[in-house]
């Protein structure tokens, strides 16, 4: 709920079409290992700029936004939007997101401090946003780090968002008393309502998301030969 | 007659507050080096550099007389902390109202006292071998703690925000408080039993704390005594370059100190506080929020619409 339907009321909120999409779970093994995943983030991208005109929405102005998992699957679809899986039909329609926004995403670190391969950005990659919290045991900075890093030598524009979030610790201690045994996906939640729900008006995370999209356009148009 | 009731209002509110701004030399019996420095203190600002963001920008150079200038958070919303606000230059001048006094207004807007650092420049060599930046601002802090109860502050919520230049000074005086110059005498006033640590540090764009191999140099390397700490820079900033802030991010993670770091696609180097139509100039707004949840700041009253 708090990384799907109120993503997309919050989108609405801010004048754009929320695609929420529902893709199979439990996987087996990601992509590339399996390809369901993926295969199902190009169907959701294809179908919707095959409804493009019906949805009233720019087909140029598609993007993605991924939480943890799903997170990965928006770098894997941002890196692969060609790929051709064995059971599906061709297309001729684009799965390339126009931009992408990466929330505490998971497996994007490879060996020696590199991007994992399959998500190693390329010259498609979309001008790209990121969140992630410090404090994330879950899905650690690391893979922020190295993945904006990743996209800097690929040239792709991007902006990260490490934040604090003022640590569990203090957290428990100073404000509410929580147990720390709920402590940390409490802090996982709260980060995510404070992302997307706390406090739209003065919210920094939608602050600046707000103002990322506000500049996709230009930064696309300047990156464009 | 609306706008002269208008003007009288402005002028009637602006008096005041100028009014308590106060200037405190660091060395008043004289610095700890004899100056070697020759011609006045001069604003250096070319046509070339003087607009940015449809304001002028000043600069000092050839600052042989360092000081701190208080500017005092308004009483009605004075949350007791203050900051030292270290303007860049390349350690060659002080951009002074760009990353200085405009920075101090922007303090006093979020009930935060600023204190802005005139240290001196143009340098002659870097710490540890010329210490006369690093004198200056541990001389900054501990005036400034001594002054605690008379500037209605407290001591330990007394934090430093530095740009370019000056965010080098900022992590260098997080980095060594116990340093002592050999040019300071015993008999200093304060002394230096009065702490040198800041309690919290803003980096913005610093320049100058990696080594030549893409590692934090040995002067910068973190220790547990570095406060929690937040970063902003530019993708494109080309002279303090990202990697500077990516690095040194990762190294204050494995010293287990709190960071945040936010890297904006586009804003450049030197881009201060100013609005511009570029996210980054909406940095403030984040740090606030950032005081707010390392306890500089109380919590807002909109956090207690957040349940858990």
């Amino acid at each position: 709920m708090h990384e799907g339907t109120e993503v997309c009321e919050w989108l609405n909120s801010i004048g754009m079409t929320g695609i929420l999409v529902k893709y199979r779970v439990p996987e087996d093994g990601h992509y590339p290992a399996n390809v369901e995943d993926l295969e199902d983030a190009q169907q959701a991208m294809r179908l919707t700029r095959a409804h493009a005109a019906e949805w009233k929405i720019d087909p140029d102005r598609i993007g993605a936004i991924g939480f943890s998992a799903g997170a990965h699957l928006a770098a894997v679809l941002s890196v692969h939007p060609d790929f051709q899986g064995k059971n599906v039909p061709a297309s001729t329609i684009d799965a390339r997101p126009n931009f992408q926004m990466i929330l505490y995403p998971g497996w994007l670190t490879g060996k020696e401090g590199k991007a994992d391969a399959p998500v190693q950005p390329t010259a498609q990659t979309p001008p790209s946003f990121i969140v992630q919290a410090e404090n994330d045991y879950t899905a650690h900075v690391e893979n922020a780090l190295v993945y904006f890093q990743a996209l800097k030598d690929a040239k792709i524009p991007a902006e990260l968002h490490l934040f604090t979030l003022g640590g569990a610790r203090v957290w428990t201690s100073a404000y509410g008393g929580f147990p720390s045994r709920i402590g940390l996906r409490w802090l996982r939640a709260g980060c995510i309502r404070f992302i997307f729900l706390g406090h739209r008006a003065r919210g920094p995370t939608i602050t600046s998301i707000r103002r990322f999209l506000s500049q996709v356009g230009p930064i696309c148009s300047k990156i464009s030969p | 007659m609306k706008f002269l009731r208008l003007f009288l209002i402005v002028g009637l509110c602006g008096v005041p507050v100028l009014a308590q701004q106060k200037t405190l030399l660091l060395w008043p019996n004289g610095n700890p080096e004899p100056s070697k420095i020759t011609g006045p203190e001069i604003d250096p600002t070319t046509d070339a550099n003087r607009m940015y963001a449809g304001k002028v920008t000043t600069r000092l150079k050839n600052v042989s007389q360092p000081s701190i200038t208080i500017f005092p958070a308004d009483a009605a919303k004075n949350s007791g902390a203050a900051v030292l606000v270290l303007p860049g230059g390349g350690y060659d001048h002080l951009t002074w109202n760009l990353e200085g006094s405009e920075i101090c207004e922007w303090l006093n807007s979020i009930g935060i006292t600023g204190v802005l650092v005139k240290y001196r420049v143009p340098e002659r060599g870097k710490f540890p071998e010329n210490p006369e930046d690093m004198e200056d601002a541990q001389q900054a802090i501990r005036l400034t703690r001594a002054h605690a109860a008379e500037w209605k502050i407290d001591p330990n919520k007394v934090g430093v925000i530095g740009f370019s230049a000056g965010g080098n000074l900022a992590a260098l005086m997080s980095t060594h408080p116990e340093y002592k110059s050999p040019n300071v005498p015993a008999s200093n006033v304060p002394a230096s039993t009065v702490d040198a640590r800041p309690n919290f540090q803003m980096l913005m764009y610093p320049a100058g704390l990696l080594g030549t191999d893409n590692k934090v140099s040995e002067t910068f390397q973190p220790t547990a005594q570095i406060p929690p700490t937040f970063i902003v820079i530019a993708e494109n900033d080309h002279t303090a370059k990202v990697e500077t802030a990516l690095v040194y991010y990762q190294a204050l993670k494995d010293a287990k100190i709190p960071a945040e770091l936010h890297i904006y696609t586009q804003g450049g180097h030197g881009f201060g506080g100013r609005a511009t139509d570029l996210p980054i100039s909406h940095w403030q707004t984040i740090a606030e929020i950032w005081l707010h949840t390392i306890h500089v700041l109380g919590p807002p009253d909109w956090w207690a619409s957040l349940s858990p």
